[in-house]
């Protein structure tokens, strides 16, 4: 197993979330990868985030290695509180409402969503709980860290939900299924997780594999969702992590025009769509909004 | 007399009961999980009950030794449900709304209510036994209801020392 410090490319992101240093693969082979206690700390400390660094000296660590299961049960934990917050904030049911209008255009065709970046498969196991969507859909559940979808997997399971889940970069070819069906590509929280720099590749990605259509949900930013995501993390999150993270993510999304911009360069025939609310008016019934696109 | 005392019981079975929901959510990462729900709530409900039961138990004991100071107990509980009471109330409220808006609509509750209250929780808790010195001048009363309201705040954090202990 190789051994390494945190795993960020490509240019400096302002203010890092810890679970995104404490899971590291290499690329090629997916194999995952030691990291390095000190380095995650010294990490934060260069970004000037003293209380991250606090949190990360806290973290299990043996021999100067963070502890791989302990780690992983930290993860787990981390998405477990994660999907409350989906819960509360209705998330699968508007990625519900959207797929099923998007497939009121195609009725009876025969339908993949795949969720990328989809940690626990919180989204795509809701989706196979409540048959959602109708009938003909293959739901497929695609994350990087192997640990996530292994529980995400074990969780389908445990309550015999008719989904999959696949460990690896959701637009390699291949991974998440053959381009022989009409598929549709969503994901929750995972935008601000990416650089701005690095969105076009992201939607271009999509716009390479064929994809039918994509509908990505991130947070919409202001002092608002800042100061509410500040109070609801207080309020509701046990994990220290999941506190300094998830305001961390409010802080950190991009605006509509950031991720249209990205979403014109990288897919400019899906005819993509964002839309912000009034930076100082509150959105408390879209906290989290789509950017969406739709192949012609 | 009764109102006081059935108020202050039925707020704290209810807060106890919302501790353990609280304690529970977000824990196994099921879709279906009303029955955890239900089992939670009961949870929380039977360790409030445990930890409130000694405050009780001095309480009573007090009353039975010296009846007189009935009024002064009574005194302290009107006190604290000059905060508990409308707190509750919009708790209540807003649980209502929760389960009565469309879905779209829920969040509402929660952004507005329930969030935020569940954040001034502990500080109205607080302030509410803080009243009752000024209400009463009486020392026992005043520790009554510190202990109190220190009980009702720890059943969280018990049933969460639970949780992780499970998980081990």
């Amino acid at each position: 197993m190789m051994i390494t410090g945190p795993e960020i490319t490509g240019p400096e992101i302002t203010g890092l979330e810890i679970t995104d240093l404490l899971w590291s693969s290499d690329p090629a082979t997916g194999e995952r990868r030691q990291v390095r206690h000190d380095a995650v700390i010294a990490r934060l400390e260069a970004g000037g985030q003293r209380r991250a660094a606090r949190l990360a000296r806290r973290l299990p660590a043996r021999d100067g290695i963070l502890i791989a299961d302990e780690i992983d049960a930290l993860q787990v934990r981390v998405h477990c509180e994660l999907q409350r917050l989906g819960e509360e904030l209705q998330l699968p049911r508007r990625i519900a409402e959207w797929i099923a209008q998007f497939r009121g255009t195609r009725p009876g065709e025969p339908i993949r969503v795949v969720d990328v970046g989809c940690g626990l498969g919180h989204v795509v196991r809701w989706l196979a709980a409540h048959e959602a969507l109708g009938p003909d859909v293959e739901l497929v559940g695609v994350d990087l860290n192997r640990t996530l979808i292994t529980r995400a997997a074990e969780l389908a399971a445990a309550e015999a939900l008719d989904c999959r889940f696949v460990a690896g970069d959701a637009f390699e070819p291949g991974v998440a299924g053959g381009g022989d069906k009409t598929t549709v590509v969503v994901s929750s929280g995972l935008l601000h997780h990416l650089h701005a720099a690095d969105l076009p590749d992201f939607f271009a990605a999509q716009r390479r594999l064929g994809v039918t259509a994509f509908a990505h949900w991130d947070i919409d930013p202001g002092p608002w969702t800042t100061l509410g995501a500040w109070v609801f993390h207080q309020a509701r999150m046990r994990e220290p992590v999941s506190r300094h993270d998830g305001v961390l993510s409010a802080r950190r999304a991009h605006p509509a025009a950031v991720l249209l911009a990205a979403a014109q360069a990288g897919a400019p025939n899906y005819n993509p769509a964002c839309v912000d609310g009034a930076p100082w008016w509150p959105r408390l019934s879209d906290v989290l909004r789509p950017v969406t696109g739709v192949a012609p | 007399m009764i109102w006081v005392v059935g108020t202050l019981i039925g707020l704290a079975a209810l807060d106890g009961a919302f501790a353990g929901f609280r304690s529970s959510c977000g824990r196994t990462g099921l879709i279906r999980h009303r029955r955890q729900d239900v089992v939670a709530h009961l949870h929380g409900l039977a360790t409030a009950a445990a930890l409130l039961a000694p405050v009780a138990a001095a309480v009573l004991v007090d009353l039975a030794a010296r009846p007189a100071r009935l009024d002064t107990y009574l005194d302290a509980g009107r006190a604290m449900l000059m905060l508990y009471l409308p707190f509750g109330a919009i708790v209540v409220g807003a649980l209502a709304g929760y389960a009565a808006l469309p879905w779209r609509h829920r969040f509402l509750a929660s952004a507005l209510i329930l969030g935020p209250f569940t954040f001034a929780r502990p500080f109205v808790a607080l302030a509410g036994a803080l009243l009752v010195p000024y209400a009463t001048r009486d020392a026992l009363a005043s520790s009554a209801a510190l202990a109190a309201v220190a009980a009702a705040l720890a059943v969280e954090p018990v049933l969460n020392r639970r949780w992780a202990a499970a998980s081990c």
